[in-house]
Parts: C-alpha cells; structure tokens; sequence
C-alpha cells in the first residue's frame, strides 16, 4: 500500500446545525474543510491535499453544507482497509453506484481550484499539483474528526506499485 | 496494480455546477439541439432538468433527470418529425432540417409558433390574418401585435379589428394570449401591441369598440400583471383611456327580451336552460336565480361608451353573495361557433360586472325584469363572480387544464374575485345533459 502523508483535523459535530452551518459564526462545514486544506498546504509547503477521510456522518454533514442533492451520497467506501486504492476503490464503488437509487460523489473542488477557463470551469493545475479533493469514507473514524492526505511521492512503495498514485490523476483529468 | 484491472473500470468522473464529481454514467452529454428538446419536454411536464456546462463548453443532464421526463413525455410528441424525415427526398430532408432548426432559433415567427402549437393540441389551429406573433425565446416573452393592415381578399379595406367583434380570432388578443401560455411553455410572458385606429370606419360603433377594447386591456394588464403587459408604444393611450374611464353607467333594455321563435339556434337554447331547463342549471351552478340577457352597454353621461344593442350576457344567475355570468355558445349543423373568442368576451362581462360590484360602473336607473330590478338592488352585496363558459363544444386550444389555471391565477382575487369554469353541455332531442 502506498504511503500518505496525512492530517488530522478535529471539530465538534454539536456546533453544527443540520444544515451544516456553524451555529455562532454562521459558516458552512464546506469551509471548515477548506482551511484544513489550506493549513494542510501551510503545513506541507509543495503538498496539496488530494484525499479527504471521514466516516459516514461527517460526510452527510459535508454533502448537507455544500448544498448536495438529496440523492447524491458524499464518498466511496474503502475496501482494502484504512488507506485509499485507487484501482479497487473506485472499481467496487464504480459497481455499487450502477445499481444505486443514489449517485455517488467521488469528489470535490480543491478550495485551491479558484482558476477558471473561459466556459467557467475550474482548471485542474497537474504541475502544481493542485487535483479535487477524492472523498472516502472510513467508518471506523470518529465522529468531529476528518483527515486531509496526499500520497507520499518519497516513498518506496513506488516501486511495488506504480500505478497507485497515477490512478487519480487520471480520473480527474 | 495489475493492468488489466485497471482497463475493466468503463467510466470517468465528470464535474457538476456544484463542484461534485460523480461518475459519467448517471450524465448524458447533449448538444444544443438536443438539449432545447428536453428543456421543452420538462417545461411540458414541470419536471427538474439540470443543466450543467463541461470543460470545452459541452453540456450534459442527469441521466435520472432526462429518463425521468421521458417516462413523462408521449412518444407522439416526436413521431411526426423523424417519420417525415426518414420518408422524404435528400433535398426536402434538408429543407426540413433547416425548418427544424429554425424552431430553437432566438425567435419564432407566427407560422412557426402556430406548428408549435398544432404539434402539441393536435389540432388544425388556424392562424388570424392580422395578429402577428412573435416568441422572443430568450425572453421567453411573446408579442402578440394586432395590426392594422391591407385586406388580402379586398385591397381597399385595411381593417383594425380593435375597433371590430371581440369575438372574432383577430380581436380575441385575450383568448390567444391565455391559450397560447397554457399550450407553448417557453411563453412566460405576453406583451400586446396594436395600431391605432388611423380613421374609425362607421364612426360611432367603431369608437365604442375600441373603448371596449382599451377597457379589456387595461383590465387584461391588471388581472394578470406578472405576464402580460402593453407595449410601451400603447401604453399612453392606456393611460389616457384610465382617466377618461369615468362617469359610467350600465345599460338596460326597455323591455324584457322576448321569447325566441326560431328553433335550434343559440338564443332558443339560452331561453330553454333559463325557462325549461332552469332547476338543473340552478341545482348545478348553485342558483338562487337565473335569468337571460343582461345588458352591457356602458355609457357614459348617458352617451353610448360601449357597444350597446345586442351586447348582453347570455345566461346570468345569483345566489346570497354570488354573481355567475355563462357565455353560452350553442352548435348545431352548419352553426359551428367554438372561438377562442369566448375567453375574451367572457373577461369583459365579468370585469364589466366586477366594476359594477365595486361601484366604478353604477348600475341602470331602471331595468324591464324583476330578475334585473332584484340583482341591481344587491349589485353591492355580491363577494365574488363567477365567469362560467357554457358549450356543446370548445374551441380545441381550450382543452387544456392551463387555460383556467391562468385565467383563475388572476390578481382580482384580493377583492371581489372572479373564478372562471367552462363546462359542456349535451343536447340530445329534447335532454339537456349537463355533468353532475
């Protein structure tokens, strides 16, 4: 399994409505999830996040702040323990969403996608590194907490599995 | 990761409006073409269609959204087209490719508004020769111009009908305009623009119209003032008409209207549902009373302001805080009378009617009935008016619910309300079969 370099974020559930809205400052949970990322790329200068972890609840909340369809479900499940596979993953997801009564939401836009092309599209910027944010949800996670990750190009799991980290990129692009 | 695995996965993500990305297989790109068709088929049936922009301009929907209103939307609707296209010659395939084209185009001209509205009634609806139409699409905003222009058949006349029958397909401007919302959805709103009348043809009884017709626009504009509106090259003749809308009184006949002779025409089929028939009408409009020929023929300081003569409310009956008013239209053989036309006139009794309620009209001095005498002693009393379209048979574009969805989500309904029906009627031998 490739390795990660991963944050862990925490916030209390309780201060949100069900909406997902901040209770005092008003702000959605969407945003929160944005300045982890920020403070993932302060904390990882060359980094940006590509994955986030949560369980199921925290997700909802999520889908419920970034004004989500009703039938749109945030997150693939993981399927080969705590940590992302890119070929696996998607493939089993890929399986259940075709006999869903649910559409499932791979992903989001990076808080970094602020460029857009002239029909209003946000670019995807593959040198910087900049890619949607793959959501997972890890049942096993507690409720408040959520984890911002990015494979770990220094690894030497490169070597066993290559294809591993060039799955997503491919995906978005 | 082994290679083969990773070509078994036959999809990709696509993004939406909202920044989610979902698999490409709950989406159907389409294109423009494509996509104005279904925007139409979800108008037609209120169902979502969302609409969301790709990388390179592409657009596509949700596949749950496009099944969705195709479950909703009759397979007849497109038949005519891919028939006629996969019989036809190159040259006419063409032609008809470009006339297909031409229906998504930024506006519609009245021939193509009127095949619009064939394909979707079903129905052979003939095109009046001096109201032009014209669908700015983007706008979404219909213009409905009654114009002033050469006859075809006699080149010596230029009628405007402004000044002619309200009845008529080419004055009717409300019958269009409600029909036309119910039956085309890319109409949200109407504007009416006409020519003003250069020189009255007979004087008097053309002023008289055209009263009557500022008067049907001017209330027209109000009852529903969220889509309709007067061009603004008219609107001061609307406004001068709404100050001189003044000391007005209703007309009364000097003499109770008598029995009709003439059997199967209209008038002995009114006189029969206010006489022979009069329990069953009463019993299904909810009558206290019911009579025939209500004068409207407003004048002003005892001067005709309105048409006078036969201008009258076919049927009319009461109850305790009711006014109903039936426009009655009656075919038989060669005597054919299904117009648009009836919502027209129709609209002007009620408002006629309303403003009396209101006191804006003051009632006649005098009337000829005891039915009359009692309904202008309580004219005051009534709370509300019912406009009731009475027919053995309608003018096909009224044969949608729509049409008295709009004509009842009208703004009167603050004050003194009118609420339109229509109801038809059979007349077999000697039976009159209205529904219970």
């Amino acid at each position: 399994m490739a390795k990660e370099l991963s944050e862990t974020f925490h916030f209390l559930p309780s201060d949100y409505d069900v909406n997902g809205i901040h209770r005092t400052s008003g702000q959605t949970f969407r945003s929160f999830i944005a300045k982890c990322e920020f403070s993932f790329h302060e904390w990882h200068s060359t980094e940006y996040a590509w994955m986030l972890y949560a369980n199921s609840r925290t997700m909802s909340l999520l889908a419920k702040s970034n004004g989500a369809s009703e039938n749109f479900i945030y997150g693939m499940d993981l399927t080969k323990g705590k940590h992302f596979h890119p070929v696996e993953d998607p493939f089993v997801n890929g399986e259940m969403d075709k006999h869903s009564k649910f559409i499932t939401v791979y992903g989001i836009d990076s808080a970094f996608m602020t460029e857009c092309d002239t029909n209003g599209f946000p670019v995807i910027d593959e040198e910087t590194g900049i890619y949607p944010l793959t959501l997972l949800v890890d049942n096993t996670m507690r409720d408040g907490t959520v984890r911002l990750a990015v494979p770990d190009d220094d690894s030497d799991s490169e070597k066993v599995e290559p294809v591993i980290i060039d799955v997503p990129h491919f995906e978005y692009v | 990761m082994k290679k083969e695995e990773t070509e078994e996965r036959d999809w990709s993500l696509v993004r939406n409006n909202n920044g989610e990305w979902i698999s490409d297989r709950n989406v159907v790109f389409l294109t423009e073409l494509e996509l104005t068709m279904e925007k139409i088929a979800a108008q037609k049936c209120h169902l979502p269609l969302t609409v969301n922009i790709g990388p390179d301009g592409t657009k596509w929907c949700y596949k749950h959204e496009l099944d969705a209103i195709s479950a909703a939307t009759p397979v007849v609707d497109i038949k005519p087209y891919k028939l006629k296209i996969a019989k036809t010659s190159p040259h006419k395939t063409q032609e008809m490719i470009e006339k297909y084209i031409k229906r998504f185009e930024e506006t519609k001209d009245s021939d193509t508004l009127f095949e619009d509205l064939q394909s979707m009634s079903k129905c052979n609806v003939r095109k009046p020769d001096y109201i032009d139409f014209k669908l700015d699409t983007k706008a979404s905003t219909l213009l409905l111009y009654i114009q002033q222009k050469q006859s075809q058949k006699n080149r010596d006349v230029c009628p405007n009908y402004t000044c002619r029958n309200m009845q008529t397909d080419n004055a009717a401007f409300e019958g269009w305009a409600v029909c036309m919302k119910a039956w085309l959805p890319d109409i949200e709103k109407v504007v009416l623009r006409w020519d003003e009348p250069k020189d009255f043809e007979t004087a008097s009884e053309s002023i008289q119209h055209y009263n009557r017709f500022l008067y049907r626009v001017m209330r027209f504009s109000e009852a529903f003032k969220d889509w309709f509106a007067v061009d603004s090259s008219n609107q001061v003749t609307i406004e001068e008409f709404s100050k001189r809308f003044c000391y007005l009184q209703n007309n009364a006949y000097g003499k109770a209207p008598e029995k009709p002779s003439k059997e199967g025409s209209e008038t002995k089929t009114e006189y029969e549902m206010s006489h022979t028939w009069a329990d069953q009408m009463m019993t299904y409009y909810n009558l206290n009373v019911i009579s025939r020929q209500l004068p409207i023929g407003v004048l002003q300081q005892g001067k005709s302001f309105f048409t006078g003569g036969k201008s009258a409310i076919d049927l009319w009956g009461m109850n305790d805080d009711t006014l109903t008013l039936i426009e009655l239209k009656y075919n038989y053989g060669k005597s054919v009378n299904k117009k648009v036309g009836i919502i027209s006139e129709l609209f002007l009794y009620a408002c006629t009617m309303r403003d009396m309620v209101l006191g804006i009209i003051q009632p006649p001095t005098k009337s000829p009935t005891k039915e009359e005498t009692m309904l202008y002693e309580r004219i005051t009393s009534f709370r509300r008016v019912k406009a009731e379209m009475l027919s053995n048979g309608f003018h096909p574009l009224l044969d949608n619910e729509a049409v008295l969805t709009i004509l009842n989500r009208n703004a009167f309904n603050e004050n003194i309300p009118i609420t339109f029906g229509k109801t038809k009627y059979d007349f077999t031998g000697n039976h009159l079969t209205i529904p219970c």
